[in-house]
């Protein structure tokens, strides 16, 4: 029995024939089809808004009464009307346990605040920011083998660093709030508090945070997904900012229960390079 | 003859047999495994050339062994193997050349195993550094020996040294389009696009009143290993675009004069089959 703060996340049993969907607003339905001891995988992505990519269940609202459902049953008439491109896997054990969880991207995200800000210094700010988070699946009969991972959103990527040496990332343009509202809780995207506190002798220019998410823990409370407590102290020039993450719910879901471990969890004191002041790429292509 | 076989000595002979066999199957896997070891730790690239170093001291050492098992004194052989060397390096100095060039070209690293290259317009994958010759696998699938000589006089471009990559998109539009219109639309089409990256931000160069057409380069950021991909996804997306908003993409054209101050000849262009050009006027 999943926890009722998981919302849909959980653990289900797919049994042979059946065909079950797992939706995600308006952003992503799966589709799971058990053929012997094969689990078929399929995905629509619902954003494109395509009249021929149409959810094949209804978007749930949760009440007290209702709890609300992950996997819901369809028919085979639905399925095959849907016109899917299927994955397959073969799963040991047959038996099709499979534990569908939250995950932070597999890539690192930088966030673009809508309006970029500056810490004077000295000065500290805490603002949530979303991400988009990946669904897991995973075969519980099997330790948790991860089977697949399928993006909630289809992120557009850039590249962090110089010319010559950084990482690819995901990109991500969002608003840094200050304060949280009822109209920022979405199924698929999990919010992340972070504290930047401005330890250095000069002004902070923050235009972009790169968020590793691979050092983040996903934890639920029925309302929404939240990520761990994050705090970045910027020490100013070419010193490395130290990141530091708590592995536990924030101040604002205290109770919410632990849904996905970190993909590698930080060491702490593990200092970072996680802001990035104002160094306009193309301004050096000439 | 039965006497001077049975005369012979054959201890001598198993030990330079055992060292000969046991010492070059246990040099083959020793350079198997520090190959494989160097190579999980760094790269390929540098796992080759340990398990290279390791081979050749190893044969060195064999030979030695050898030549010390058979009593032959190591001083005067080292004394004519210098007089002999000379006498082979003066015989081949293409060969020391490309021998001297590849130790160059090693400690420059200017590209590894794996690296695409383009040398003299050459373009592939680098399969090996050897000591005379760099193997590339074009993408045809054919192999092409560059003598290391000739790889360390020539423009060697590392297309892959770096993990992004500009892209280059040749755009043109006709003398009545809105620029402004133009810019926004390409701009939209990269961020869109899946394998653009959002930084470095894409650029649009103007680059001049062409003949028939304005032309602009348009570069986009890319990863290294997706540039064929953003090629081929983004030139079709700016054609459907400007298509859907109709912007025209111009092709040259040609005006046919008769004589030296005579109008155009009029040409009309109808629907229809082959013969679909009329003429008129003086031709």
């Amino acid at each position: 029995m999943r926890p009722s703060k998981a919302g849909k996340w959980g653990t289900y049993q797919i049994q042979p024939g059946k065909s079950k969907v797992f939706r995600l607003e308006d952003a992503i339905q799966v589709m799971f089809k058990r053929v012997a001891n094969e689990v078929w995988i399929a995905t629509t992505d619902l954003s494109k808004k395509q009249p021929d990519l149409k959810p094949l269940i209804p978007e749930q609202t949760e009440t007290p009464e209702q709890p609300e459902q992950g996997l819901i049953e369809v028919t085979d008439e639905q399925i095959e009307a849907s016109k899917q491109k299927w994955m397959r896997w073969a799963l040991k054990s047959g038996n099709a346990n499979l534990k569908i969880v939250p995950a932070f991207p597999n890539l690192p995200v930088v966030i673009q605040p809508e309006y970029s800000f500056r810490l004077m210094r000295g000065s500290s700010a805490r603002f949530y920011t979303r991400i988009p988070v990946f669904i897991q699946v995973r075969d519980m009969d099997e330790r948790d083998l991860l089977i697949t991972e399928i993006p909630s959103h289809n992120l557009a990527r850039t590249w962090f660093g110089t010319f010559t040496d950084g990482e690819i990332c995901y990109w991500f343009k969002t608003t840094a709030r200050r304060e949280l509202t009822e109209d920022v809780y979405r199924p698929y995207l999990c919010v992340c508090p972070i504290t930047i506190i401005n330890e250095s002798e000069e002004e902070l220019y923050v235009d972009k945070v790169s968020i590793r998410g691979e050092q983040l823990t996903v934890f639920g409370d029925g309302k929404s997904l939240w990520s761990d407590e994050m705090t970045i102290k910027y020490k100013g020039g070419k010193d490395f900012s130290d990141l530091i993450v708590t592995g536990v719910p924030p101040q604002e879901a205290p109770n919410a229960t632990l849904l996905n471990k970190p993909r590698n969890p930080v060491n702490m004191g593990l200092a970072r390079r996680t802001f990035r002041k104002l160094h306009d790429l193309h301004s050096k292509i000439g | 003859m039965t006497e001077w076989f049975f005369s012979i000595d054959y201890i001598p002979v198993i030990r330079i047999l055992l060292m000969l066999i046991i010492g070059f199957l246990l040099l083959f896997l020793l350079r198997r495994y520090v190959t494989k070891i160097i190579s999980d730790y760094y790269t390929a690239h540098y796992g080759m050339l340990a398990g290279k170093v390791v081979y050749y001291l190893g044969v060195v050492i064999i030979l030695v062994s050898i030549l010390h098992e058979m009593g032959f004194s190591l001083g005067p052989l080292l004394g004519a193997a210098g007089i002999v060397g000379l006498a082979i390096t003066f015989a081949s100095q293409t060969t020391v050349s490309n021998l001297i060039s590849g130790i160059f070209i090693v400690a420059e690293k200017s590209f590894e195993i794996g690296d695409i290259i383009s040398v003299d317009g050459n373009v592939g994958s680098v399969l090996s550094i050897d000591s005379l010759s760099v193997k590339v696998r074009m993408f045809d699938n054919r192999l092409l020996r560059i003598p290391n000589e000739t790889v360390l006089k020539s423009q060697v471009f590392n297309i892959t040294r770096f993990p992004i990559r500009r892209v280059e998109f040749k755009v043109s539009v006709a003398y009545k389009e809105d620029m402004d219109r133009v810019r926004t639309i390409l701009f939209d089409l990269a961020d869109k696009n899946e394998f653009a990256l959002q930084e470095p931000k894409p650029v649009l160069i103007f680059d001049g009143f062409g003949s028939s057409s304005i032309d602009f380069v348009f570069n986009v950021w890319c990863a290294r290993t997706e540039f064929l991909d953003i090629r081929n996804s983004l030139y079709p997306d700016i054609k459907k675009r400007f298509d859907e908003e109709g912007i025209e993409i111009p092709f040259p054209h040609l005006s046919l004069y008769k004589g030296s101050v005579t109008e155009p000849i009029p040409v009309s262009i109808t629907q229809g089959g082959l013969n679909q050009t009329k003429t008129e006027g003086n031709t």
